[in-house]
């Protein structure tokens, strides 16, 4: 247990800009500004959003942070230029009217956080799946790694549990963290307008913010397996590359290129567009999960497409265990 | 006395270049071994193969082992440095430490701490901060502080300056080295290494030209000073090496009748240095 527990460690200090830092400091943003919007805002409520109003001269500047409160989104608020026209609610009184919108608060605080990460996420996985296999042997650190005794499919398997596991670990620990803050920060803020405490703890117990990001870990952890072709084929070209792992990567692109080439000049179909396209029904019928909007339910018509896409990643990754093995050209 | 590695017929080609060919040795325990010879010569595809970091055909053991199938059960008994410049630029002294520590079932931290102590590495040092001589101290520090068999060191001291190399070196005889430890080292700096060697083999073309211990080798190699009188009679007893030297020559003899030699000149054994060169480039006559 301790060789995995060590080789984790080696993966989050050799990452940790990466899987740490970055993460951490986008959560603190997000919390950050979350606390300076509500200190500073007059806290108003346009149409279907509570909408956060920096205050610092006589005109309120917009800070362009929105969060609706029946599905909460972040974004750009498309109404920022008319919010002159819009109506405007006072949060307290909107609070006292309708209990969820305290949860909804909360929640668009951890979507803000969750959305951030997703996006940061997406960038950091996909460029340590192309680079874990390759940068050692580029960097010739591999003759350190090699000469302790921890075999490849241990290196390997760490790495893919970094990308399956400790990655949508780290999000929904910062998740539940910005939920607990949004929600002490709501319960001191609104506690001292006079609402009482045991009102919004069970506006928020009953609309489960606290839970979601549960959810969310769930749904993240169910799309990356449906991704384990794409992740398990960035694996395979990070072991495999002498030079760039991306060309290798991108190469099915090109692969579908000949195939439409192919079929467009002789008629004969390779069928690689078709698989294709099969893998991305499947992706669209679980796509659900890839949103994170805590909409997902696993049916079982999901279980081929999930045992299909488990599989296809799992001889990816194989090979890229065969390949670390077999093929050291250091 | 148990061989630690036991390997006959090994051979090994990349393409049409033969790396190994038929490779024969046998190295018992408690021996320190220079493993030399020049560029190309087969020396690390011999040690990648010792290593288990290449596949090589034939029958190779190495503490009983298959080095290739069983890699990680051998590198419990084995350490190794390639070079200087290995150790990840990003990791902390201390991550190597608690690295090491939670890998490897023979490291001890408190023997790497002690090694540490003696040097200016401190533990929130980065790799990539610390200068090559130090880098090798570090790499050396956590290498002697795991309880191995065997020591592969492929050019250990490589770029570094003498200061440096004779550390490495006397550090590695007086803290780690014992009786029940053996070391293999491959260095173009011969001289360097030659008053610590128990064994000696040569290495050229993928082949085995001498296997020895340095006990022996006073008894089998005598290096010749000769003047220009006796230089056709020194010639007759067939010396493998000759070389001009102010005032005569210098000729090596492998397994020729002492007595033979010593009416002739002053005979001594040969330097490893100069020895290496005879059999490299023999009968190179001037």
């Amino acid at each position: 247990m301790n060789l995995y527990v060590t080789q984790v460690k080696r993966e989050l200090w050799e990452n940790k800009v990466s899987f740490i830092y970055t993460p951490v400091i986008i959560a603190l943003l997000i919390v950050v500004m979350a606390i300076c919007a509500a200190l500073y805002s007059r806290g108003v409520i346009d149409g279907g959003g509570v909408h956060f109003n920096f205050t610092s001269s006589s005109v309120p500047v917009d800070a362009g942070v929105t969060v609706a409160t029946d599905t909460p989104t972040i974004g750009i608020n498309p109404q920022a230029d008319n919010k002159k026209s819009a109506q405007h609610f006072d949060i307290k009184t909107s609070i006292q009217k309708d209990p969820s919108a305290f949860n909804a608060m909360v929640l668009g605080v951890m979507y803000a956080n969750c959305a951030m990460l997703y996006l940061v996420f997406s960038i950091v996985m996909s460029a340590y799946s192309l680079r874990c296999l390759f940068d050692d042997r580029k960097n010739k650190d591999i003759l350190f790694w090699r000469s302790m005794p921890v075999s490849e499919t241990t290196n390997v398997l760490i790495k893919v549990g970094m990308v399956l596991l400790i990655g949508p670990l780290i999000m929904l620990i910062l998740n539940l963290i910005v939920t607990f803050l949004a929600l002490l920060f709501g319960l001191v803020f609104l506690g001292a307008q006079g609402i009482k405490l045991g009102y919004l703890i069970s506006s928020v117990l009953s609309g489960g913010a606290l839970y979601i990001p549960i959810q969310i870990f769930y749904e993240l952890v169910f799309s990356l397996l449906m991704s384990l072709p794409i992740i398990g084929f960035a694996f395979l070209a990070s072991a495999f590359a002498k030079k760039t792992p991306f060309f290798i990567f991108a190469s099915p692109a090109m692969i579908a290129l000949a195939d439409k080439i192919l079929d467009s000049v002789f008629g004969i179909n390779i069928g690689f567009i078709d698989a294709l396209a099969v893998y991305g029904r499947m992706l669209l019928n679980t796509k659900d999960a890839f949103i994170l909007q805590h909409s997902f339910h696993f049916d079982q018509t999901m279980i081929l497409p999930l045992v299909s896409c488990v599989g296809l990643g799992s001889i990816f990754f194989a090979g890229a265990i065969w390949l670390r093995n077999n093929r050291y050209e250091i | 006395m148990e061989n630690i590695i036991h390997a006959q017929g090994i051979y090994k080609s990349y393409g049409k270049k033969i790396a190994l060919d038929n490779v024969d040795l046998k190295i018992p325990a408690g021996r320190i071994v220079g493993l030399i010879g020049p560029n190309g010569a087969g020396k690390t595809t011999l040690l990648k193969g010792i290593l288990g970091l290449a596949t090589v055909k034939g029958n190779l053991r190495v503490l009983g082992l298959n080095p290739f199938t069983e890699r990680v059960k051998l590198l419990e008994d084995v350490s190794f440095i390639a070079d200087t410049a290995i150790l990840p630029r990003w990791i902390k002294v201390s991550e190597a430490l608690d690295y090491i520590e939670g890998v490897h079932p023979k490291f001890s931290r408190k023997k790497a701490m002690g090694f540490l102590a003696k040097t200016n590495i401190a533990l929130n040092n980065k790799v990539k901060d610390l200068s090559k001589g130090m880098v090798t101290q570090l790499h050396l520090a956590l290498i002697m502080a795991i309880d191995s068999k065997l020591l592969v060191l492929d050019e250990p001291t490589l770029g570094l300056d003498i200061i440096y190399r004779k550390q490495f070196y006397e550090t590695l005889l007086n803290d780690y080295y014992d009786a029940q430890k053996t070391i293999i080292i491959t260095t173009h700096q011969v001289e360097e290494i030659e008053g610590i060697l128990t064994d000696l083999i040569f290495i050229n073309g993928g082949k085995v030209l001498l296997e020895t211990t340095m006990d022996q080798l006073p008894n089998t190699f005598f290096e010749l000073q000769v003047d220009i009188n006796n230089k056709d009679a020194a010639l007759a007893l067939k010396p493998i090496y000759v070389r001009t030297m102010l005032g005569g020559f210098s000729m090596v003899f492998e397994g020729t009748d002492i007595a033979q030699l010593e009416v002739l000149g002053k005979v001594m054994t040969p330097s490893v240095a100069d020895l290496f060169v005879a059999k490299m480039q023999p009968m190179q006559i001037v």
